[in-house]
């Protein structure tokens, strides 16, 4: 009990009233406080354009290349101000990101992927500690290790891409809709393994747009929409909202999903961007 | 069947100097995006401290040459951090600073009054560009302000052409003949120990070059951050360092390449860098962004030109005009370039959707 309250006062990650500009004009972030404390998996959800990688772009440092700007709030990383630090900070810090799109080497070989993502560590013995568990992870990689990564099917491209940002050791695992693009089993896999990584000590912030996957593993979760929070709560509960059933979940009124219900959800995931 | 053996054996000699150059301008442009219009500069530089090291101060060739290519990779490497810096406000600065600078020379100052003219405009103007945000470049800030670079780095190549002679003068210079003209014979072949070593130590830095971008930790850093700069900066790859390693790297073969260019009875002259010019035929053929490409780009474009250069008398083809094994080149480029626009190593991306 003491545990958890030092938890809630000491996040591993906390965003606090946080607003991000564009190109100096565009308002993509109007306000938003957040936090993931240690251990957690927090799943941020949200439809199209409402802001979700803009928000973990201000959270990785990888703001400043899209000409975004921290305008008003902070993000903080293990305690300390990071708004304006670079990814290769917040990387040896312990904060490793997937990125949306996957956007693994493709001319580089698998093993080399892997190298690249422990770019910043300089110790033999922990590459290869953390390389061992990657492979643990995803036996696939092992045995495609020479194999260049642009061949390699969409599910295992996915895996690498994870497997690279674990090669850190990451205390806190960001994902941009890691199940984008993927048939239900292998969603599943995935899902399979963030939880695993969850339990072997990494603190995870997801997001998604598949929601029922997303909640189905987190702990709490938030929902973005035009740059704000609308709602959080705990998966349960979230999953229990009738708005969140609605527009994300696909499930109308009675449970049953239905053409209309589709269209429905569609049409205001539209509005909404 | 020996002619063409011997004017093959000296077209690649030829050719690797163009491979050098070309690898420069290769290894940049993979890492920056920017044709670095100073690689003749850095080889300028280059030839000109082996001059120094191995005629002047009496030092051995060897280390004179690896001194250079040391000297000339930091001094690459310093031209980079000050002036071709990733951000749009530094190389608006850093272009007007030189093009002060540049300019100041023209107008005949003596060259201490024209580096404190050149110094504190830049200075000036760095801070009133920082205090107005000007800005511009490509619209896009996930790419580099490829148009701004460019003219910078032009602008760094009439800085160096004039600095060069300012230390070295402006007359062909001796830069002393480690090889003479021993050789060795093979049947009617004649193998120049001076094409010799030009092919081993082009092929010793060439062999440096690939270990390193294959299986060091810089060298993955490189084709990663080719590949996808953001992905790779998103990993904590330091693109700074990848495109710091870059302009060493350049730097480095820059020397090689002037010093094989400029020794023995070649003669060393400040216009030295103009073989940059030839080789772009090789690294347009090589394609832009393959440094294996451009090994091989390198030694076609040598070769050709120096079987047109053997051939051309041969045949009774006089009246195409003295220097036609230049034109050559330049002919054989453009007909590849039509069958394959992106030259003929040039990559395209692994796709698989
Ligand atoms: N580099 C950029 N410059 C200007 N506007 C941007 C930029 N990146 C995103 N935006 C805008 O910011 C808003 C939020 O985009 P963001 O990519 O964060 O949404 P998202 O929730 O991740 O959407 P998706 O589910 O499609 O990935 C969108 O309106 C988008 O057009
Ligand atoms: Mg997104």
């Amino acid at each position: 009990m003491e545990d958890a309250l030092e938890k809630k006062e000491k996040p591993i990650l906390s965003v606090d009233n946080l607003e991000v500009v564009y190109n100096e004009v565009i308002l993509v972030l109007r306000g938003i406080s957040m936090n993931v404390s240690e251990g957690e998996i927090v799943a941020l959800l949200g439809a199209n354009g409402a802001g979700k990688t803009t928000l973990l772009r201000s959270i990785t440092g990888l703001l400043e290349i899209h000409r975004g700007k921290i305008t008003k709030g902070s993000v903080s990383f293990l305690g300390e101000k990071t708004n304006r630090y670079d990814p290769s900070r917040l990387v040896r810090a312990g904060l490793s990101q997937v990125m949306e799109g996957r956007r693994i080497f493709a001319e580089l070989t698998v093993e080399e992927n892997l190298k690249a993502g422990a770019y910043t560590v300089a110790s033999r013995q922990k590459i290869a500690e953390a390389h061992d568990r990657v492979v643990g992870l995803f036996p696939v990689l092992a045995s495609r290790s020479r194999s260049t990564a642009g061949y390699l099917s969409g599910g295992e491209q996915q895996m690498l891409a994870i497997g690279r940002a674990l090669m850190t050791s990451p205390r806190l695992l960001v994902l941009d809709e890691p199940s984008l693009g993927l048939a239900p089993l292998l969603v599943q896999q995935i899902r399979d393994i963030i939880e695993t990584v969850n339990r072997q000590g990494t603190s995870v912030l997801l997001v998604e747009q598949n929601a029922t996957m997303a909640l189905s593993i987190a702990n709490r979760g938030y929902v973005l929409e035009n740059g704000r929070i609308v709602r959080d709560g705990l998966s349960h509960e979230l999953l229990q909202d009738d708005d969140i059933k609605e527009f994300y979940l696909g499930v109308g009124e009675a449970g049953r999903r239905s053409f209309r219900d589709v269209k429905t959800y569609r049409r205001r995931k539209r509005w909404s961007a | 069947m020996e002619q063409l053996l011997q004017g093959v054996f000296d077209g690649i000699a030829l050719g690797s100097r163009y491979s050098l150059i070309v690898l420069g301008f290769v290894v940049i442009y993979r890492a920056t995006g920017i044709i670095n219009f100073a690689q003749g500069g850095f080889l300028l530089i280059g030839a000109f401290l082996t001059y120094n090291f191995s005629q002047t101060w009496g030092w051995n060739f060897y280390l004179s040459l690896f001194l250079s290519m040391i000297v000339t990779s930091i001094i690459a490497i310093l031209i980079q951090l000050l002036l071709l810096h990733r951000s749009l406000k530094e190389i608006t600065a850093g272009g007007f600073c030189l093009l002060i600078w540049s300019v100041s020379f023209y107008n005949g100052n003596t060259h201490l009054v024209s580096l404190i003219i050149g110094l504190i405009a830049g200075v000036f103007i760095y801070f009133l560009v920082r205090g107005l945000e000007i800005r511009f470049g490509s619209s896009q800030s996930n790419e580099l302000p490829i148009f701004g670079s460019i003219i910078v780095t032009i602008g760094i190549l009439f800085v160096i052409k004039q600095v060069v002679p300012s230390i070295w003068g402006f007359a062909e210079i001796n830069m002393g003949d480690p090889w003479g003209f021993k050789i060795i014979k093979a049947g009617d072949l004649v193998f120049t120990h001076a094409k010799l070593w030009t092919i081993a130590l082009t092929a010793i830095a060439l062999l440096g070059f690939f270990l390193v971008n294959r299986y060091t930790k810089i060298g993955i850093a490189m084709r990663a951050a080719h590949f996808d700069h953001e992905a790779a900066f998103a990993q904590g790859i330091s693109l700074k360092v990848v495109f710091a390693t870059a302009f060493g790297i350049a730097g480095a073969v820059a020397a090689l390449a002037g010093t094989v260019t400029g020794v023995g009875i070649a003669q060393l002259t400040p216009n030295m860098d103009l073989i940059v010019f030839l080789a772009f035929p090789a690294m347009i053929l090589g394609g832009f962004d393959s440094p294996g490409g451009a090994v091989i780009g390198g030694v076609i474009v040598g070769i050709i030109q120096n079987l047109t250069k053997v051939y051309q008398p041969e045949w009774d083809l006089h009246w195409l005009g003295v220097g036609f094994d230049r034109v050559m080149v330049f002919i054989v480029m453009l007909v590849i370039l039509m069958i394959r626009p992106y030259g003929l190593f040039g990559t395209k991306e692994v796709h698989r959707v």
